[in-house]
């Protein structure tokens, strides 16, 4: 179960369809992991549902009944119940299509000794989507990033000054905040990430890296 | 995950009538695909529909695209209706949901935005299994978010319309009712609380 969620304003947000692609996916994995936050969504749902209801509706032609008619006329075939696709058990269901055949399928590339990157999306109009893991074990030096990150713990754990993260937590951090993660011995950890920009060593040890890290 | 029997469990009688009679068009529909249902349903729901693609600015954008959102919100209901299951939310919640769906992906298509994943796989409909369902006695909680509505103060009762069918970021509420943004935060979290949508107290926020 997890302990980190998104807090309230951010899934109302979310029911109303008004948060950026990336951070509603943020929130679908979490709500994945999340029996309780996806509990508190439907009631939210139900409050969209109850606003729908109470609003002045606006006059509808005549012919966009027919046209509609028509529309359902050329598809009379319902849409016949999926079952769903295979996917892969570690893959959470929103995920699935950008992770089609599991996480150790994928193009990582070695960032750090212990940590690997791989990019799942890239769009020119907004943020990376991208997945992180370390080993198990695995020590990231102290870095902050140069943008505001959200992260949700995908498999494994890993701990920061500011706590011990499992699976389905959702975290948001801001750009000043610095950690340093280290993820849990048990196993290997790997984080589903959003970073504005990409981290900056503040260790003095690595920031010789920050040039490359982009 | 098996069907709930969450229907059959509950006695008392107290689902708004209206909304069952929505349920049964939308079943009508999924077993014989019944047109004159879908009328019904059409000019019920249309102009609802319309009202939020005005509200939520998509109307900005022409006013073809706000038939465009009616049409393909009730296109779907018709394909969509053998999906719906009563005991998991109410019509009201479902078309809703589905009209938020397609009103996302629309304004995507509008701004040329491509994404890998559709608004199918970042929302899981009502309807598809879910463990935490069932706990939600749906019925009980529109109930009670009809009744918290009614009686909420009317500044929390606009913040909560604005953030829910007006495509308006915290900030940009704010600035259109002229408050600081904190005290729009506060007044959302605030009707929430009020509304008990969550059911249980959340203590940790």
């Amino acid at each position: 179960m997890s302990k980190f969620h998104p807090d309230q304003a951010r899934l109302a947000d979310y029911v109303a369809g008004t948060l950026s692609y990336h951070e509603t996916l943020m929130i679908a994995v979490h709500l994945h992991f999340c029996p309780e936050c996806k509990a508190y969504v439907q009631g939210l749902e139900a409050l969209g549902g109850v606003l729908l209801d109470d609003l002045p509706g606006e006059p509808v032609s005549d012919s966009l009944l027919q046209a509609t008619l028509n529309a359902i006329e050329s598809k009379p075939e319902a849409e016949r119940r999926t079952e769903p696709s295979y996917r892969h058990p570690e893959v959470p269901a929103p995920l699935q299509k950008l992770v089609p055949s599991g996480f150790d399928t994928l193009p990582w590339r070695k960032l750090l000794p212990h940590l690997q990157v791989c990019d799942i999306e890239i769009s020119p109009n907004g943020p990376k989507i991208s997945l992180h893991r370390i080993r198990p074990g695995g020590r990231i030096p102290r870095h902050t990033h140069r943008g505001d990150e959200y992260t949700v713990v995908l498999k494994g754990g890993f701990s920061d000054s500011l706590g011990d993260y499992n699976p389905g937590d959702f975290l948001y951090r801001s750009g000043e905040h610095e950690h340093e993660p280290v993820a849990a011995e048990s196993e290997e950890c790997i984080c589903l990430t959003v970073t504005e920009e990409p981290l900056k060593m503040t260790n003095w040890k690595w920031r010789w890296m920050n040039p490359f890290l982009s | 995950m098996m069907r709930s029997t969450v229907k059959t469990r509950t006695g008392s009688n107290y689902t708004v009538k209206a909304s069952d009679e929505w349920a049964d068009c939308l079943e009508a529909i999924a077993e014989r695909q019944d047109r004159k249902s879908f009328v019904n349903l059409f000019n019920h729901f249309a102009p609802q529909i319309k009202g939020y693609a005005r509200s939520s600015g998509l109307t900005a954008m022409g006013d073809a695209l706000a038939d465009e959102l009616v049409q393909e919100t009730m296109t779907n209901l018709w394909r969509k209706a053998h999906l719906f299951d009563r005991s998991k939310a109410s019509a009201t919640t479902w078309v809703f949901t589905i009209a938020r769906n397609l009103r996302v992906d629309l304004l995507r298509r509008q701004r040329k935005h491509h994404t890998t994943l559709s608004s199918d796989d970042l929302w899981q409909e009502p309807h598809t299994e879910g463990d935490g369902a069932d706990w939600v006695e749906k019925g009980y909680l529109e109930r009670q978010i009809r009744l918290g509505i009614a009686q909420l103060p009317v500044d929390q009762r606009q913040v909560i319309g604005k953030v829910f069918l007006e495509d308006k970021s915290h900030q940009e509420a704010a600035e259109d009712l002229n408050l600081p943004l904190g005290t729009v935060k506060s007044r959302i979290r605030l009707a929430l609380k009020k509304l008990r949508v969550g059911l249980e107290a959340d203590s940790n926020e």
